[in-house]
């Protein structure tokens, strides 16, 4: 009796051990299994398809630094691409990805995208005379962050 | 699989302990009263210590207290308590047979620190300075008690705070952080990241403390090879080692003016039959954002509950236990417009983990013991920016196992402890480059003691090899992304000379090994909290680091004084170097590269107290870190996040069971800075403080009350991540009210 007794402590200790092991669990809560992130290391903006903006190493390396619209009105269709670690154009080519923006005053420039145009293509629109800025971002919507940002490129509407 | 494996082993060692080892008789048991000195009246509240079993219990409130099935053979046992010197006393336990004594503390005003160690001197013993530790406790512990274990600690000569707002804080000491300062609660790694970066929060809620430790040198080789700047141990007793014979523990709460803070805590202990110990403690924290002298500290508010619950299983063979804890935390890092984040960051931290230990007695001359740990760890965080979005996770399982043995008077050694380690650690991180990973470590490690006459010696090593090894395998803008494997000897020595009349001098050699981390290894991506893009090197060579320190100490019934100078040099130093180039793929962040250069750390310390009058005690100290890397072809440069010279100076009255006092922290100017980082303006802050405590009934009554920054004084830590943001905070009341029960 006194044997069965002493056994049946230890075994609510294991019993009492395992559970604890199955509360704290044995997966990595940060595992993820959609790991593909894409390694952009620059970009360029094309506008009817010459080249006007381009950023590398996270600086312009281009002779234009900013985008100008004038009030009231858009410019054409600009498209942005982004550059891998051989300097080659890309677009990330599964539906995990978008184009994202911040830090623009809405009240100056706005940016607006159509379907028919793709997704990583917009075009500015002036809302109101002043300055302000744009940084685009690769989106990575699955997992809900950025994996590219440009820098804030200035925004002169005229 | 693996976990399973050996979780399924640790539960049969539960099981049927008693059958392999098969001793549970000729125990022996003490019995005792603590009494005031003075008055000769019982003296309740007194945590009492069985040293070499690693045993407590706590005197009931007529003093009363037992020690059951204990070994025959002799140990020390020390006794401390709030207002009065600890003692240490010496005794002998025969098989079969009940030794009864009486301890007398004496009243006193010194700091508990100070208190314990010129209560051992009246033994004359230099063994009794072993490991050259130091202990916050009792009313030091109350008086300093801050949001973070870091502010807690950060009184003590040489130990200063990094420190990103309100939660996240992580202790550096003579200049040395990150995983050089081993954190420890119960004995266990806390299976964090804290020591990755400025903006992850330490998983230790100092407001759970019993004590807290710090050991330096060979004792430090135990927990780990790396940890050179020394192992911070935050004693909470989990699982109880020793059967109480009451339920006792304490109930706390606290308020801070300085930011709406308020935490309430709970822990309590004791028996469940004859062979059960229950123990659980408690606290749930909140504060708002901090107030500074030149306004708020937006987003520097902190939510967090730490829990715990242990049980132990206590027979004549020694004791088997289990504990479960959860700890969660939700904080803010502070906007930084030029620095990444311009609405600041948001840090969700859940951990759980649960652990075993077991301790079995030996009937053996030379071999007293054997102890086995184990402990699982689950950790995640994640990091959310303004917009909702999850920036990053990060997550890490840990698994750590150990078995140790003591000995005493093995050959010409007084006594050691010799084991093994182990760990495995699954590392993963969402929303950058990293690559999920795998690390493996195994460890054997010695520590013994010997005294010669008046000197005591200490020497350990330990050996320790370690394996990355990353998910996948490829060729990366970093570098080789592959397995490494590290192995490595750390070795120290130590030595204390009691030359009589209250002095001693020691001197500490340590050579530290440390394999680079994961992060170090293998990271590639934005960290917006930390304001960094982060780039690890697959390439990075092991830290390896030389420490020498001597040091001269007085201590008497009525004042203590320390001195001590230290260089510590290092082959491969590895940290984070801020590049100063903006990230390609995230230019509002610089590129923080992982990098490996030959540094040295040296300074001195030193510290004082001396009791005067009776009642008035006059207290002091100072630090200072000279700290420079090697730069290729550029001769030596300074290292950033070095503390500058700083010191305070104290003083206090007390009487009875009231005690008050001032203090002034003095910092000069930081001028000598690393690459991008600006300097940091000299300082002058004042605190006062009270403290009374009352005896009633069953109860024991404390009330600890601080005023800090007196003058609302804009101040700035130099080792703050956001010190260009805003400066320290501001005038700070805060009332700590703790029942002893």
């Amino acid at each position: 009796m006194h044997f069965l007794n002493l056994l049946s402590i230890r075994t609510l200790l294991a019993i009492a051990l395992f559970a604890i092991f199955v509360i704290v669990g044995c997966s990595n809560p940060a595992n993820s299994d959609d790991e593909d992130h894409l390694h952009a290391e620059g970009a360029i903006l094309q506008m009817n398809g010459e080249e006007i903006l381009r950023i590398e190493g996270g600086e312009f390396v281009s002779n234009n630094t900013s985008l100008e619209v004038d009030s009231g009105d858009e410019t054409p269709l600009i498209t942005i691409f982004f550059l891998d670690h051989d300097g080659e154009t890309f677009h990330p080519g599964d539906d995990h990805y978008a184009l994202n923006w911040d830090k623009i005053d809405t009240s100056i420039a706005e940016i607006e995208q159509h379907e028919e145009d793709g997704k990583w293509s917009f075009h500015l629109v002036g809302q109101g005379q002043g300055e302000t800025e744009v940084r685009f971002r690769m989106w990575h919507e699955d997992e809900d962050h950025s994996d590219f940002d440009t820098p804030a490129i200035p925004v002169n509407v005229n | 699989m693996r976990y399973h494996t050996l979780l399924l082993i640790f539960c049969l060692y539960i099981i049927f302990p008693a059958d392999i080892y098969g001793q549970t008789t000729d125990k022996g048991e003490i019995t005792g009263k603590t009494i005031d000195r003075n008055s000769e009246e019982p003296l309740g509240y007194v945590y009492l210590h069985l040293e070499e079993l690693n045993r407590t219990t706590t005197a009931h409130s007529d003093g009363s207290f037992a020690f059951k099935n204990i070994s025959p053979g002799n140990y020390t046992l020390s006794a401390t308590r709030i207002g009065y010197q600890a003692v240490s006393q010496t005794i002998t336990i025969e098989a079969n047979e009940t030794t009864e004594i009486t301890i007398s503390l004496k009243p006193s005003s010194l700091s508990s620190e100070a208190i314990e160690v010129v209560g051992t001197t009246d033994q004359s013993s230099a063994g009794s300075l072993e490991h050259a530790s130091k202990t916050i406790q009792g009313t030091d512990l109350r008086q300093n008690l801050g949001t973070t274990l870091s502010a807690t600690m950060d009184d003590l000569p040489g130990i200063d705070s990094r420190s990103m707002g309100s939660a996240p804080a992580r202790p550096v000491i003579r200049g040395l952080g990150g995983e050089r300062v081993l954190i420890l609660q119960d004995g266990e790694r806390t299976g964090d990241v804290s020591s990755q970066s400025a903006d992850h929060a330490v998983t230790v809620d100092p407001m759970a403390a019993e004590e807290i430790e710090l050991a330096r040198g060979p004792a430090a080789l135990e927990y780990g090879s790396n940890a050179i700047g020394g192992v911070v141990n935050v004693v909470r007793n989990q699982i109880s080692s020793s059967l109480p014979d009451h339920f006792h523990g304490t109930a706390s709460l606290q308020g801070k003016s300085v930011n709406t803070g308020s935490v309430t805590a709970l822990n309590a202990g004791g028996p469940i039959g004859n062979s059960l110990a229950l123990k659980l403690d408690g606290n749930i924290r909140s504060a708002r954002n901090i107030k500074t002298p030149e306004g708020t500290l937006t987003n520097s508010g902190i939510f967090s509950t730490n829990n715990a619950l242990g049980i132990s299983y206590l027979r004549p063979w020694g004791y088997a236990g289990l504990a479960g804890s959860m700890y969660l935390n939700n904080y803010g890092i502070p906007p930084d417009p030029n620095g990444g984040h311009e609405h600041g960051v948001d840090i969700e931290i859940q951990k759980y983990q649960a652990e075993g230990k077991t301790e079995f007695s030996l009937n053996n001359d030379i071999f007293k013991s054997i102890k086995t740990t184990f402990s699982h760890k689950s950790y995640y965080h994640k990091e959310i920016e303004n917009s909702g979005a999850v920036g990053t996770e990060y997550g890490v399982l840990t698994t750590n196992g150990k078995i140790t043995t003591q000995h005493e008077n093995w050959g010409f050694l007084d006594e050691g402890t010799i084991g093994l380690w182990g760990e495995t650690k699954n590392y993963a991180v969402n929303g950058t480059q990293t690559p999920n990973s795998n690390a493996h470590s195994l460890a054997g490690f010695a520590v013994e003691e010997k005294d010669i006459g008046a000197l005591h010696l200490e020497a350990g090593i330990r050996f320790e090899l370690t394996q990355s090894i990353p998910e996948d395998e490829y060729s990366a803008s970093i570098g080789e992304i592959r397995e490494r494997t590290f192995s490595g000897l750390s070795t120290s020595a130590s030595a204390i000379y009691d030359w009589g009349h209250g002095f001693f001098t020691g001197t500490t050699f340590m050579h530290s090994f440390r394999a680079p981390s994961q992060e170090e290894l293998y990271s590639e991506g934005p960290h917006l909290a930390s304001y960094s893009y982060e780039v690890g090197n697959p390439d990075l060579n092991p830290e390896r680091g030389l420490g020498k320190e001597l040091f001269i100490r007085y201590r008497t019934t009525s004042a203590t004084a320390e001195i001590g100078v230290y260089h510590n040099s290092f082959n491969s130093y590895n940290y984070p170097r801020n590049t100063g180039e903006p990230s390609s793929r995230f230019p509002s962040l610089n590129v923080y590269q992982f990098t490996g250069v030959d540094a040295v750390f040296q300074g001195v310390e030193s510290s004082y107290q001396v009791e005067f009058l009776n009642n008035w005690v006059m207290s002091g100290s100072f630090s200072y870190t000279h700290a420079k890397r090697k730069a290729a072809n550029e001769g030596w440069h300074p290292l950033p996040q070095i503390p500058p010279l700083q010191g305070n100076i104290g003083l206090k009255y007390a009487v009875g069971g009231f005690q008050l006092g001032g203090k002034t922290t003095i910092a000069a100017r930081q001028s000598r800075t690393g690459e991008f980082e600006g300097p940091t303006d000299g300082y002058t802050v004042f605190n006062i403080f009270g403290q009374y405590r009352l005896e009633g009934g069953s109860f024991l009554h404390t009330v600890s009350l601080n005023a800090e920054n007196i003058f609302n004084r804009t101040y700035r830590n130099h080792l703050s991540r956001i010190k260009d943001l805003m400066p320290e905070p501001g005038r700070n009341f805060s009332l700590l009210y703790r029942i002893y029960f």
